[in-house]
């Protein structure tokens, strides 16, 4: 009776392991594809240009 | 006669032994021309079977009188312990070296892990670890519901853990597990867990159709919105800092765990020519060696255990639970999406990379050609190697604690 007792905790203890390297794999994609969801979208890079153009332009002698 | 006895040893030795080992010997000389025969038709694996028959066939075929008047071989001595007596017999058996210098040690095992990680793509279990993790854990049920069977059958603890590891359906990890917790019985176990491997390609087919109706076996799994895409640089470094993790967590395996992974970054790191290193002559020549040594070790004063009919019956159980185990698991999953799943996925929990995740659709094609889960099948199937290795280092560290 002990040795399942003993059998079955390590099954749990395998569970808890096991979804722990899950929760890791998780984090890590999350984290290196991140990146993906600051990427400047069409419109924002056009009125960044067009705000770079207003800040680059020489005033007006 | 006695001219013919010496000139013709293999007869004379099968004529002068014990009855039961000579029934025993002839018996094994005829299971190794049928593995022969089975791998030449592909129905059990042909790299590992054919080179396996026949040495099972010639080593039983091949006894001999030794210089002391014992019967023997001149291919290898499995049982030799004492150090001077290694070196002399280094000498003069011819596997003897690769006995020692790569099976005893889990070199060989080794080799071949680092073989499945240079062919493994682990892109699906970083987009979805969660569910291929469900289903290797669920996977592992006969690796653990074949212990206390295996105590009720009259073996130890180390013995039980050692053959119930059959349950998670990775050669080497069998191997190198029965080295560390079952020294004496590890030959048998291991021939037994490559045995049965050969027969899951087999077996597992019917307990898909058994386990798994028509109507749910031809589900399509579909995603919402399809997952960000995942270069090589990423897969590196989750497989350098993975591995890393698992090794801190149990040195007992790390072996294991650097021989996969390291497999897994030289193909992400684009290294191609050693790639085909690993993944051609490393192990399929680890493959084929192991083959020839499992045979030779399946001579019959060997195997004849009493322990081998015990072991026998373990195995098919530790297989049948793990299979049930993941198909159960299948289900877990198909119930938390919503039948969104497909449960004869869960079968391919069962690591044996790549077998059991080609029988998966190999029968989900059959009821439904447009379906393709291979790429679930083969997540479960890559964590089905990684559970196995955490389990491993478990009983490893544990099991000798419960004494």
């Amino acid at each position: 009776m002990n040795i399942i007792y003993n059998i079955m905790l390590i099954y749990g203890l395998t569970f808890a392991i096991g979804l722990a390297v899950s929760g890791i794999i998780w984090l890590l994609y999350t984290t290196m594809t991140a990146k993906d969801s600051i990427k400047i979208t069409h419109r924002e890079s056009y009125s960044e240009m067009k705000r770079l153009k207003r800040k680059n332009v020489k005033p007006v002698q | 006669m006695e001219i013919l006895y010496k000139l013709f040893q293999g007869f004379s030795t099968l004529a002068l032994s014990d009855p039961l080992i000579s029934f025993t010997r002839v018996g094994l000389i005829f299971l190794g021309l049928l593995l022969v025969y089975l791998g030449k038709k592909g129905i059990l694996e042909p790299l590992l079977m054919i080179p396996m028959g026949l040495g099972m066939a010639t080593i039983n075929a091949s006894i001999m009188f030794m210089p002391d008047g014992t019967q023997g071989n001149i291919f290898v001595d499995p049982m030799v312990t004492d150090v001077n007596q290694l070196i002399n017999i280094l000498q003069i058996d011819w596997l003897q070296p690769i006995y020692t210098y790569m099976f005893s040690n889990g070199l060989i095992a080794c080799f071949i892990f680092m073989g499945i990680g240079g062919m493994i793509d682990i892109s699906y279990i970083l987009v979805r670890p969660f569910s291929s993790m469900t289903l290797a854990l669920f996977a592992e049920l006969g690796t653990f519901a074949t212990i206390p069977v295996a105590m009720a059958m009259g073996l130890n603890l180390n013995e039980s853990a050692s053959i119930a590891m059959v349950g998670g359906a990775d050669g080497p990890m069998v191997l190198y597990t029965s080295l560390m917790l079952a020294k004496d019985l590890f030959v048998p176990i291991t021939v037994v867990a490559y045995l049965y491997l050969g027969l899951t390609y087999g077996g597992y087919p019917y307990l898909i159709r058994l386990l798994v109706p028509k109507k749910l076996r031809g589900i399509q799994v579909t995603y919402s919105k399809p997952p960000k895409p995942i270069s090589q640089s990423m897969k590196l470094a989750a497989a350098v800092i993975l591995c890393v993790v698992l090794c801190f967590l149990f040195p007992v395996a790390s072996p294991l765990f650097f021989s996969l992974f390291i497999g897994i970054a030289i193909r992400e790191s684009g290294l191609t020519h050693i790639l085909e290193f690993i993944e051609g002559p490393l192990l399929y020549g680890s493959t084929f060696l192991l083959g020839i040594l499992l045979g030779i070790l399946c001579e019959a004063h060997l195997l004849l255990n009493p322990k081998i009919l015990t072991l026998l019956v373990l195995g098919i159980i530790a297989l049948l639970f793990s299979g049930i185990g993941g198909i159960l698991g299948g289900y877990v999953m198909f119930f938390i999406k919503k039948g969104n799943f497909n449960p004869a996925i869960g079968c391919a929990g069962v690591s044996c990379v790549p077998s059991t995740a080609k029988v998966v659709q190999k029968e989900v094609s059959k009821i439904n050609p447009n379906a393709i889960v291979l790429q679930e099948a083969l997540g479960a199937n890559i964590m089905g190697v990684i559970t196995t290795a955490i389990i491993a280092g478990l009983f490893i560290t544990l099991i000798p604690l419960f004494k």
